[in-house]
């Protein structure tokens, strides 16, 4: 069966989606990266859909599942390279997506993604920070 | 029709194309300055040749088979006289003209029976009405296509997407927007988007006059695409009476940014890039120098 392939790069984690995806294979990614994360305690996803011709709606659902899930599990998802046909479609279907973070390319997918992490790290720090001093 | 009738004309082809051509040239309806005698002479020939061809004593109805040479004939004869330069009712005349001529024939041997004449007369007429008509068709069907290729050039000129920085696209819209040429905008933006890898659009809309539901709904749908591609939009030059429809029509603007001028959005512009050069070098040597290396980005790019 196929598998979509979870890459680990540092602290993120690299899916390309270089296939059509079907609904099965929509799910099974799910589930992949919510394990994957636990794995390799990862604080990012960078997910590649700019190969992918068509995403419809329930695509559309497990793509801001798999932004909610790793959200509770503390990681950040950025939607990389959508096609200009693919985002079209979306806002036809009223899947604008607002929660969702998304970036042109990889690279500036990863910018993002350090940006937003070293944020919220320095908000832990100046939590604990404060909590020293009571 | 009668036997005897399309037995006539035939037999008096010469006759008839003579007189016709006669009265052509003596009418208003030969323009001597766009073709001569023998242009004239030639076509008047070819046409009642083909029309003595379909004419048989049963058949009358022009959309049928036996009659699509002859209108494919009067449609060429029209677009050679449009080039030319004749006016819709000159090219018109030339088939209603014939009318006189074959009148004037059939009066000679229904002379004794005035009632068969009449008859023969009114198909006649109906069936020279119907050919003359299509040269209307003609004349219209090519007017409107070269209104629709011009339409169509007008609105590839009318939407120029241009690199204002690097990763920075400037769209200046000018004119009326009505929603195909907004779908167009759509398209051509995000295919931009896609093929540049810039990350911030500046829709300039200074240029608008009026802006109706369909297409406002249509800029918004393309900042939301925009936003998805992982591109940023920006709205600049919003008049007050857009502004104003856009309240009374109760649209969400969302998350798309708005600013004033296309300077003040190109400013915007600028800033969101820097902030991530900046993050960039403090990301490469530490918290503590980030200041310095940042500003003299900030300084570089505002020279």
């Amino acid at each position: 069966m196929d598998r979509i392939p979870i890459l680990k790069l540092g602290n993120l984690l690299l899916i390309t989606i270089q296939s059509e995806i079907y609904d099965s294979l929509g799910i099974k990614l799910l589930n992949d990266i919510a394990e994957t994360l636990e794995k390799h305690n990862s604080k990012g996803i960078l997910l590649d859909i700019s190969s992918v011709p068509i995403i419809d709606s329930f695509m559309g659902r497990i793509i801001n599942n798999i932004a909610s899930i790793s959200g509770l599990m503390d990681a950040q998802t950025v939607v990389v390279g959508m096609q200009p046909a693919v985002a079209i479609t979306l806002v036809e279907l009223g899947l604008e997506m607002p929660n969702i973070l998304t970036a042109i390319n990889v690279e500036h997918g990863i910018e993002l993604l350090n940006e937003k992490i070293t944020k919220l790290n320095r908000i832990d720090e100046t939590d604990q920070g404060e909590k020293d001093t009571d | 029709m009668k036997n005897e009738t399309v037995e006539l004309i035939t037999e008096k082809k010469e006759e008839i194309l003579n007189h016709w051509v006669e009265a052509q040239l003596n009418g208003n309806v030969h323009r001597e300055d766009l073709a001569d005698k023998e242009d004239l002479l030639r076509e008047s020939n070819l046409f009642l040749e083909e029309f003595i061809n379909v004419l048989s004593p049963g058949n009358f109805d022009v959309t049928s088979k036996e009659f699509i040479p002859l209108r494919k004939m009067i449609v060429e004869i029209t677009q050679k006289r449009t080039l030319l330069g004749y006016t819709a009712k000159e090219s018109a005349l030339f088939i209603f003209s014939l009318k006189n001529s074959l009148m004037f024939f059939l009066k000679s041997i229904y002379d004794k029976k005035p009632t068969l004449l009449l008859t023969e007369l009114k198909t006649l007429n109906e069936l020279i009405d119907e050919l003359g008509t299509i040269t209307f068709d003609t004349f219209i069907a090519d007017r409107e296509e070269i209104i629709r290729r011009q339409r169509k050039e007008l609105l590839e000129a009318s939407t120029p997407i241009i690199k204002l920085w690097d990763g920075i696209l400037g769209v200046p819209i000018i004119g009326t927007v009505d929603s195909q040429r907004s779908q167009q905008i759509m398209d051509k933006l995000l295919n931009a988007i896609n093929d540049t890898g810039y990350s911030i659009a500046i829709i300039d809309i200074s240029g608008v006059s009026t802006l109706d539901t369909l297409t406002a709904q249509h800029i918004l749908k393309t900042s939301a695409a925009a936003r998805l591609m992982g591109a940023t939009c920006i709205i600049s030059g919003i008049s007050p009476a857009i502004a104003q429809t856009i309240i009374s029509l109760d649209i969400d603007l969302g998350v798309t940014k708005t600013k004033g001028t296309m300077s003040e959005a190109i400013q915007m512009a600028l800033q969101i890039i820097n902030k991530k050069k900046e993050h960039k070098l403090e990301l490469k040597y530490g918290q503590d120098s980030n200041t310095e290396a940042g500003k003299s980005i900030v300084n570089h790019h505002s020279k």
